[in-house]
């Protein structure tokens, strides 16, 4: 067996230089609940791991004007559970309740299944919905980028060898605006053979859609925008007729493949029932 | 997993056929190929390199020509295993060439894949996901190699 060096870091900027000298050799360690199979499996063998989950300043949830950020290393157990997060955010607390076990939850951190990067995460769908951003540091700077940009591939993420994912900037939600989550498994603690992450913006006026967000995950390599299903709806007053007509434009523009949870065709229609599910919890205000 | 497609190439029956013999054509279409040669029994050897985020393999494959008619059929299975144990691969192929016109030619596959190991059990959606991805950039490379190709008048 191939030797692995362990260090745990105790700051950001011990992080940082560590990634700057290992770059690509080291694979950071937050909570260990999708990277310790993976080494437990002998899939990944990487020559350093930097334990960061003694880093005090990756973990926090602190609200400000227009946004609610949360550190890295936050658990998804605490946004389930976070008085902040129940008030503004809602959406999160409901999503974290569908992933996985409470024992997971506990230990898997916000950061962490969003460098995991695994396609049916439930994490990444809500966070584009809601438009967030990652700020992501290096030992030479800092720079932020949008949940959508983050995800390049199956496991792929445009975080670089020598970065960490610090902190998530979610915007909170304008008055009349909804945000939802729901998702699809064969039992509550598998992952999902769909999540769909939806948000709403409604004119005060006119009742028609101002701006909305259908964010789908675990039918590709990455978390995809629906964006002619969003076209259908936008500028409009949500209906009925116009929800099916988005929940078919939808099936239109994804092609999931088959693989052992369904065929092509069967998650074709999940894609489609979802998408109207959600559009109709969202427009009604609903939180499911 | 059966995996099928069909694409249209550039050039005759008998120069797409040649090209998907040619150890040289193989590697440079094949993603993450890092060598390939015909054995003295007519075996193709060969490693490939796939990565998917965090998990690395690295596969010694072996392709065996079970059925050939030149140039229009070629009935082929492809042995794979990970030189960490990770995990091995089997794949049964079926490619059939037929002539649009002179200048054209139709190229028809299908795959049966079958993924064995810690792989498997844990990343079987990915792999299934990965190796249509895989073949979809075999084909558009060789199709950019045939389009490119100089050919005599």
């Amino acid at each position: 067996m191939k030797d692995m060096r362990y260090i745990r870091a105790a700051s950001v900027t011990e992080v940082t230089d560590c990634l700057k000298k290992y770059g690509d050799k080291a694979k950071i360690l937050a909570g260990g609940q999708s990277l310790v199979p993976l080494l437990r499996q002998r899939l990944a063998r990487p020559g350093l791991l930097i334990d960061i989950s003694r880093v005090a300043d990756l973990k926090f949830i602190r609200k400000t004007k227009n946004t609610l950020k949360i550190g890295a290393l936050t658990t998804h157990r605490q946004l389930e559970t976070d008085p902040l997060i129940r008030e503004h955010l809602p959406i999160l607390a409901d999503m974290e309740k569908q992933l996985a076990s409470v024992q997971i939850r506990n230990l898997g951190t916000l950061g962490g299944n969003l460098c995991h990067a695994d396609p049916a995460g439930d994490v990444a769908p809500a966070l584009m919905a809601l438009g967030a951003k990652l700020k992501l540091i290096s030992a030479t700077g800092a720079r932020t980028m949008s949940v959508e940009n983050f995800f390049k591939d199956f496991f792929e993420t445009a975080i670089r060898p020598d970065e960490v994912l610090a902190e998530i900037d979610i915007p909170l939600l304008p008055d009349l605006g909804h945000a939802i989550y729901i998702k699809h498994s064969s039992r509550g603690v598998d992952t999902a053979i769909i999540g769909v992450g939806t948000f709403i913006l409604k004119d005060h006026d006119t009742d028609t859609c101002k701006e909305i967000r259908l964010c789908v995950g675990a039918v590709g390599p990455v978390p995809i925008r629906a964006k002619n299903a969003e076209a259908v709806i936008r500028g409009k007053v949500v209906t009925g007729k116009t929800i099916a007509e988005a929940g078919k434009k939808a099936r239109e523009e994804i092609s999931p493949v088959s693989d052992l949870q369904g065929s092509a065709e069967y998650k074709k229609e999940l894609i489609e029932v979802f998408i109207q599910r959600a559009l109709k919890a969202a427009s009604s205000g609903r939180r499911k | 997993m059966i995996i099928e497609s069909s694409i249209t190439l550039d050039g005759p029956v008998k120069e797409v056929w040649e090209k998907l013999l040619d150890p040289a054509c193989l590697k440079n279409c094949i993603p993450g190929c890092e060598s390939v040669s015909v054995q003295s029994n007519g075996e193709f050897k060969g490693t490939v390199k796939v990565k998917i985020g965090p998990i690395k393999a690295r596969f010694d494959v072996v392709l065996t020509i079970v059925e050939m008619q030149p140039p229009v059929r070629l009935v082929s299975k492809m042995q794979g295993r990970d030189r960490f144990h990770t995990g091995r691969f089997t794949q049964e192929n079926q490619l059939a060439l037929e002539e649009i016109n002179p200048d054209r030619t139709r190229l028809t596959y299908t795959s049966n894949l079958s993924i064995s190991g810690k792989i498997a059990t844990f990343g079987e959606r990915i792999f299934r996901a990965k190796a249509k991805e895989m073949e979809k950039n075999f084909l558009a490379s060789l199709s950019d190699i045939l389009k490119h190709e100089e050919r005599k008048q």
